[in-house]
This record gives structure tokens, sequence and C-alpha cells, in this order.
């Protein structure tokens, strides 16, 4: 059995003595202004660094493959998704309006006032996908708000709002959880994440006709998150006769690397 | 000075590239963790000191960037720098090519499994909402990831051992010609 030189212990109780106080100090939250401020603190380098990170990685994306035949096909995917959310959109437009058009005979649509914030770093790590942002409670960002990208595709709900800063959990995080619905069929379920790799929607009721390649949005079941925000496309439906729910594979509208800047709904 | 505070630099810097540089360049899909190569060379060179200074400060930098609670990559590295040291003691030696090549990829699913276990344990004990799952995907993905950075880790030590060569060749040069 390898034995340790008492320096080596010596290390070993303080590195673990600075984690145990750590710990309680952050979940008691007495940590959290020295937290906020060493991220602030680090923040605009942070950013610059992490935007560098950003373009290395989509130049690695080219160099290994085709080059033109990449750039095309991202342009063409590109666009694609943006039709593919436009059309989630009015699509969801449409079937608001025709209820509200029966119900109250008027239609109001509300924009949505959002934060738009910078991402300043992320964790790469295996059970966690999350994203860093220059925007906290001091600028209207709370716990539990939707957060999308450029495009307007829901990426994640902020996890976590310190006073200058927040945590965005993605939606292909497995503790991820939104209520999403199937604009065609109105099937709803739960979108959860899946390790960071995918996405999918489970609880599908048994006698919902959920079908491959209906548009999903946001249920608006929630508190914080809003109707109508366009998520991804039905994959494979499944799910046996026997069993009460059935699931889905989704794939989403969203890109979740490369996120340089989201926008947080107030 | 630089023996005592250079390694707890050497952790923040690293870790601070770690959290934002490095958090989105991938190879292939898989991820570079810059953390485990800077900490196994520091391993490898054979200074278990400095290794548990730099497991300690990358350690806090990274677990304050982190939403995971504070302690867990603390906790991690440190657990990551006492395996390979009974690893190293008991199986190898620490210069060998065998050693270089399996240190990686031990580090790496020693990360998974520490982190995993501590999860769960926060998890278990309701400190963290976090639930942490594992997919059929989990295992080819740690399993590149780990291929992936015994290469980049022996090609630094293949770019450092080269460097030494020839500043050590330089020095000789130079104290043959005064003499």
């Amino acid at each position: 059995m390898a034995r340790f030189s008492d320096e080596t212990y010596t290390y070993i109780i303080a590195g673990v003595a600075i984690a145990v106080v750590g710990f309680v100090l952050h979940v008691t939250g007495v940590l959290r202004p020295v937290e906020s401020f060493v991220v602030r603190g680090f923040a605009p380098v942070q950013t610059f660094f992490y935007q560098q990170g950003v373009n290395i990685s989509e130049g690695f994306g080219l160099v290994t493959s085709i080059r033109a035949v990449a750039e095309e096909n991202q342009q063409l995917g590109d666009r694609v998704k943006e039709l593919e959310v436009a059309n989630a959109e009015l699509k969801e437009s449409a079937v608001e309006n025709e209820r509200l058009k029966e119900q109250l005979g008027f239609i109001e649509k509300t924009g949505f006032e959002s934060v738009p914030s910078t991402v300043i770093g992320s964790d790469p790590n295996d059970f966690l996908r999350s994203l860093l942002i220059n925007r906290g409670s001091d600028d209207g960002i709370e716990e539990g708000k939707a957060v999308l990208d450029s495009k307007g595709v829901l990426i994640g709900k902020v996890f976590e709002a310190e006073k200058k800063t927040a945590t965005v959990l993605l939606i292909t995080d497995s503790n991820s959880s939104v209520v999403g619905i199937a604009q065609e069929s109105r099937a709803t379920g739960a979108v959860v994440g899946e390790l960071g790799l995918a996405v999918k929607m489970t609880s599908i009721a048994q006698e919902d006709p959920a079908q491959e390649g209906e548009r999903v949005v946001t249920a608006g079941l929630e508190d914080n998150i809003p109707k109508g925000l366009a998520i991804g496309t039905l994959q494979a439906v499944e799910g046996k006769d026997n069993e009460l729910f059935k699931e889905a594979k989704i794939e989403p509208f969203g890109d979740f690397k490369n996120i340089e800047m989201v926008f947080v709904l107030k | 000075m630089i023996d005592r505070f250079g390694y707890y630099a050497l952790g923040v810097l690293v870790a601070f590239l770690h959290v934002s540089f490095f958090s989105e360049v991938t190879i292939f899909g898989f991820d570079i963790s810059v953390l485990l190569i800077a900490l196994l060379l520091i391993i490898l060179q054979g200074s278990k000191q400095g290794a548990y200074k730099y497991a300690i400060a990358a350690g806090i930098v990274v677990d304050f960037n982190s939403p995971a609670p504070f302690g867990v990559n603390v906790l991690t590295l440190l657990g990551l720098v006492m395996l390979n040291e009974v690893i190293l003691r008991s199986f190898f030696e620490r210069t060998s090519f065998l050693a270089r090549v399996s240190v990686m990829m031990l580090a790496v699913f020693a990360t998974f499994l520490f982190k995993y276990a501590l999860f769960h344990m926060f998890f278990g004990m309701g400190v963290t909402l976090f639930r942490p799952d594992v997919y059929m995907g989990t295992g080819v993905m740690i399993f590149g990831v780990g291929i992936l950075n015994t290469v980049l880790l022996l090609l630094t030590l293949s770019v450092i051992t080269r460097a030494d060569d020839f500043l050590q060749n330089k020095v000789y040069q130079r104290s043959r010609y005064r003499s």
C-alpha cells in the first residue's frame, strides 16, 4: 500500500478543508459576494478568451470537413433553421390567433422584453451543460427565466442569478425540463435533455397523435416560460400500446456549441 | 519564490483558460482537457508537491465558475493527484512510455467517476438539484476524450523534451566555446 509523506498529507488536508469550508460557505450564501467579485473581476478578459475559443472552434469545424461543401451546408442549414423557426412562430401565432378570435374576438400579440447578454464562460463538465453570462439580478434576470439564442430559439433556463452574472442551464442537460407542445397534434410532454447530447419529449399521453416532423414549442404552462418559443422538430416517436406514455426524440433548432450571445426573457 | 507560488499561479492561469478559451474548443467533438494535461505534465515531471498546489488553485477557480456545488473540482483534482501517485509508485516507471499513455486514460475515467460519485452524494443529500445521468454515449465520449487528451499529452511532453534538449545543447556549446 502506497503511503504519502507528511507534506503530502498537509496538502491533502488543506485541499479537503478548502473544499468543505467553501462548500458550507457557498450553501449558506456567505461566499456569494466573493464569488461574484471574482467572476465579475475576470469577466472582460474571460469574455475575450471565450470568444477567441469560439472562433477557433468554428475554424476547426471547417478544417475538418470539406471546406466549400461545409460552408454551403452550414448556410443552407442556418437558412432552413431560420425558416423553421419563423414557420413555427407563424403556425403558433395562427393557432393562437384562431383561439383568441373565437374566445375574445380580438388579437393581441405582445412582444417579449429581453435582456441581451454575452456568454463569458462555461463549465466543460460531463454532468452539467451550463453557460455563464454577464448579466444578473441587477439587470432584472431571475431564476427560471427562459433564455433564447440570437434566432429566438429556446436554449435554456436561468439556473442561478447573481447580482452581475447568471448561470444558464441548457435544455440539453439531463436536469433541464420544459413543458413542450407539438404544433399540429397539440400533444404535450416534458422536453428534457440527455447528458448534453440530445433533447427528447417524454410523458406524451398515449392517445396524443404526436407525429414525426412536427415542430415543438413551449406550452406556456410554467410561470417564467411563455408560450410559443421554438424548441425543435419531433423525430422518432416511440411508445408501446401497454404503456401510459410515449416519448420522442427532438432535433433542436438551437446550436448549443459556440454560443456567444443570448437573450434572457424578463 | 517560483517553486513556492509558481504552481498556484499556473493552476489559476490554466483553470481560467479551461473555463473560457478551451470550454468551446473541441476536436472531432471531443473536449480538450487542458486542466488534466497540465496536471499530468507536472506529475510526470516528478513534482508531487507542485501537483497538489496546482490542484488546489485550479480547483478553486473552476469551482468559482461552475454551477456545481463548491468543492467538487478541488476534491476531484486532489483525488486525481493521489490516485496517480499511487499508480506511478506501484505499477509504472514515471518516465516509461506506458505510464505516459495510461495516466491520461486513467485520469479521464477517474475524473468521471469522482464527479459522478460526488454529484450523486450531493443530490442524495438534497444539496443540489443536479442528478447525474449516464447514457450509452457517455462511454464513447469518455473513451474519445481519453484518447484525444493522451495524444495531446504525448505531443506536449515531446515538445517540452525537445525544447529542453535544445537549450541544454546550447548551454553545452557555449561552455565548450568558452573553455
